[in-house]
């Protein structure tokens, strides 16, 4: 076996590498989860809002309470270039400012120039303008019926009360929200660890000088063989056991239900097809500074066209159709049809299908890995 | 002699592929991919575009009213939904809402119901709507019950100015946040320019390579054969990043806003800055030159993740909770150029940041000089 140890001892003094790659994603991963909110049946979206109030009167303040109840309101500051930045940054979705006057006007029941607004032609601003007049046009209803400002405010927010019902239908397994993000980003951070952690290993095997030396050793050809491939795979698993670690640690029982162990089962074969990769970039004679370049290249690459960084339903058909042709492709479309997003309802034979896709892949690179060393033997030597 | 220097400097540089790769080709590859991605998100997913919505009406009670209402939301140039009318009973709706034909899935009976697959901004919308069509017919049956006097006052009222709100516009620049990539994308590749500026001191100090060495027992001055490297590679780091800009401009027809000439002036004070930040790192300590490589590559990364190369309203966030970082970062001052040079008439804010960056610059090459100067070496 030493041809086995000497492969342990080279991937020992790779760990580095390999943590700060860990690290990052386990930062990610933590940053992401952090958010996580337990959400019960379905909640209307809330925004950033600035309000700028500029009226200070009743009126006014009970407008403030009512954004404060359906939206989040932020203090970017009042000048122009605060809640220009704070815009174009999505810190803030709409930046309101209620004019003097106010409330006055809305007693005389006038409803020109209320407000003043900076945003931008989206779906939220069209949402909260929306939610603005509604509220404004029952403020104004309820005055003509003889209320005053003040207490036509009241009866406004007290509105809110009448809500329809709204149906979240299920058309997925399960309602799992932030181990599906977990997985997804798996695509990147699988393809990227195991280039920069494995190929490196195994392009040392491959150094002319070291290959020659060992092939012309009494150690059998396939022996060999078979010790670099058991070495690849005890760093595969431990990798792929890391991160479900590291996913059992942040979403606990969520791993364990069926959608979740058919996750861990979709990023179990694309680790193998990263191994795969792995592999094949190591039969190129290339140096080691080279290998992050190529680690790079294809992690954001296939991420990006893949529908990783980017839901998959965004992006042009064109793109779609290159990503076709990659293995994140297939991996992407099961994670995300195992959580209902996309626009494929989950079935068993869809899944069963797409991971079938996913290890052709993974039988493509082996194959190709086979041919090159083949062909690399009877050439050089 | 600064001459000769110079050029051979500029030669050395052409041939360190590693630093090439990084500051010229992989720039370009990224701007495709982010291309690719981000390209037409703003125009066909931030943009509001009528919602697609199917009706299921129950046949036996007719909601005149309410049909009345909808279809009037559903037509002109500014239609809030578009409906479609292909599916006819709840089943053949609910399958259009699974395959994502429609956003949401209304049922008018006794009641008005909404089914959506999940929750957004556009689902939102709906449930608003439906929301004030109930408050409306409340308010009005209330009146009705109440005082029917005022019905007609109260209907009045209930159609507010389409003007209350005056919207005002702070910029003409180009507003698509997804702009800020290409930002970011520019600010890498100038700090990537640092495994330049490392090279500079990797060929002038005698421990980490022949050249090194070679120049150590070489009568030229220090201060000469270091300025002619930094300047050098300054230059090329310029001259790869003002690639990727036209690659960026020309081909991918990105739009940066601002016009080309104020663009390279960032571009050539960021590559300084990036340089230096090599030059600085490079001189600092004895570590191998591939430690420092990937000190470089790292801290660039950081600093761009931070400024917003991997999550795009990243800026906004370190404003609100750590702005003293976007005042420091040479990623978030070379980004927060390209964005103020865009959005703002005024230059005040981009020559404060520029100002920042050559500050930075002249600290980081005044410690790398006194880091580098009058080393000394027992034995090679």
């Amino acid at each position: 076996m030493q041809v086995f140890k000497t492969f342990l001892k080279i991937a020992v003094r790779k760990i580095p590498s390999v943590i700060l790659y860990f690290v990052i994603f386990a930062i990610i991963a933590i940053l992401l989860s952090s958010d996580a909110e337990q959400k019960n049946g379905f909640e209307s979206t809330k925004l950033s809002i600035s309000v700028h109030d500029l009226d200070n009167t009743t009126a006014s303040h009970e407008l403030i309470s009512f954004i404060e109840q359906n939206h989040t309101l932020v203090d970017v500051g009042e000048s122009d270039e605060q809640i220009t930045d704070a815009l174009f940054y999505h810190t803030i979705n709409y930046s309101l400012t209620i004019n003097e006057g106010f409330e006055q006007k809305l007693e005389s029941g006038e409803t020109d120039g209320l407000f003043e607004s900076v945003k931008d032609e989206d779906y939220q601003a069209v949402f909260f303008e929306g939610q603005l007049e509604q509220y404004i046009s029952a403020v104004s209803m309820y005055i003509a019926q003889g209320m005053d400002a003040k207490q036509a405010c009241n009866e406004a927010s007290l509105l809110s009360s009448i809500s329809t019902d709204v149906t979240v239908e299920s058309f997925s397994q399960d309602e799992g929200g932030y181990l599906m993000y977990f997985t997804q980003y798996l695509a990147y951070i699988f393809i990227s660890i195991m280039i920069v952690g494995l190929s490196p290993i195994l392009a040392t095997f491959n150094k002319p000088d070291i290959r020659r030396r060992i092939d012309s050793s009494s150690l059998l050809m396939s022996k060999k063989t078979l010790q670099l491939i058991l070495g690849s795979l005890v760093v595969t698993a431990i990798v792929w056991l890391a991160f479900m670690l590291l996913g059992i640690a942040l979403y606990g029982s969520e791993m364990f239900t069926k959608t979740g162990v058919l996750t861990l089962l979709n990023t179990l074969v694309y680790i193998v097809i990263s191994m795969g990769a792995a592999m094949l970039v190591a039969q190129f004679d290339i140096n080691e500074n080279t290998i992050p370049m190529v680690s790079n290249v294809f992690g954001m690459g296939m991420s990006f066209l893949c529908g990783v960084f980017v839901p998959q339903n965004l992006l042009s058909s064109l793109v779609l159709g290159i990503a076709k042709f990659l293995p994140a492709y297939w991996f992407v479309k099961a994670n995300n049809m195992l959580y209902g997003v996309g626009d494929t309802a989950f079935t068993m034979t869809k899944y069963l299908t797409y991971l079938g896709i996913e290890l052709l892949f993974a039988i493509a690179l082996f194959s190709a890995v086979m041919a090159v060393s083949r062909s690399k033997m009877q050439t050089s030597e | 002699m600064f001459f000769h220097l110079f050029k051979y400097e500029l030669f050395c540089s052409m041939r360190n592929i590693q630093a090439m790769f990084w500051m010229l080709a992989f720039p370009i590859v990224l701007g495709t991919f982010f291309y690719m991605a981000f390209g037409n998100l703003y125009e066909s997913v931030e943009l509001f575009q009528a919602i697609p919505i199917a009706v299921v009406y129950d046949d036996d009670i007719k909601n005149q009213t309410f049909s009345e209402t909808i279809d009037a939301l559903s037509s002109g140039d500014d239609a809030l939904f578009s409906i479609d009318n292909s599916a006819k009973d709840k089943t053949s709706a609910l399958s259009l809402l699974e395959n994502g034909d429609v956003k949401a899935v209304i049922l008018v009976g006794e009641d008005i119901s909404l089914s959506v697959k999940s929750e957004s901004t556009e689902t939102s919308i709906v449930k608003f709507f439906l929301d004030q069509y109930k408050i409306n017919e409340k308010i009005i049956t209330d009146t009705i019950n109440n005082d029917p006097t005022k019905l007609d006052d109260v209907i009045d009222a209930m159609n507010i100015s389409e003007s209350f709100i005056t919207e005002r516009s702070l910029t003409d620049g180009n507003r698509d946040p997804y702009v800020q990539y290409f930002y970011n994308l520019l600010a890498m590749s100038t700090l990537f320019g640092s495994m330049a500026g490392l090279s500079v001191v990797v060929r002038t100090q005698g421990n980490l390579s022949d050249i090194g060495a070679r120049r150590c027992v070489s009568p030229e001055n220090k201060l000469v054969s270091i300025t002619a490297g930094l300047l050098a590679m300054t230059l090329v780091n310029f001259i790869c990043s003002t690639i990727s800009l036209g690659y960026l401009l020309f081909v991918l027809k990105i739009n940066f806003g601002a016009p080309l000439l104020p663009l390279l002036g960032i571009i050539a004070i960021a590559s300084l800055t990036g340089v230096s930040m090599g030059f600085f790192v490079g001189s600092f300590g004895t570590m191998s030159e591939n430690i420092k490589n990937s000190i470089l590559t790292g801290v660039s990364m950081i600093l761009c993740f931070f400024s917003g190369l991997m999550v795009g309203n990243m800026y906004g966030y370190v404003q609100l909770y750590a702005p003293w970082l976007n005042k420091i970062s040479p990623a978030a001052l070379i980004t927060d150029s390209f964005y103020s040079l865009n959005i703002y008439d005024t230059y005040d804010r981009l020559i404060g940041n520029l100002a920042t960056l050559l500050l930075i610059s002249i600290v980081f090459i005044i410690g790398g000089f006194l880091l580098t100067r009058r080393r000394k070496y027992a034995s090679l």
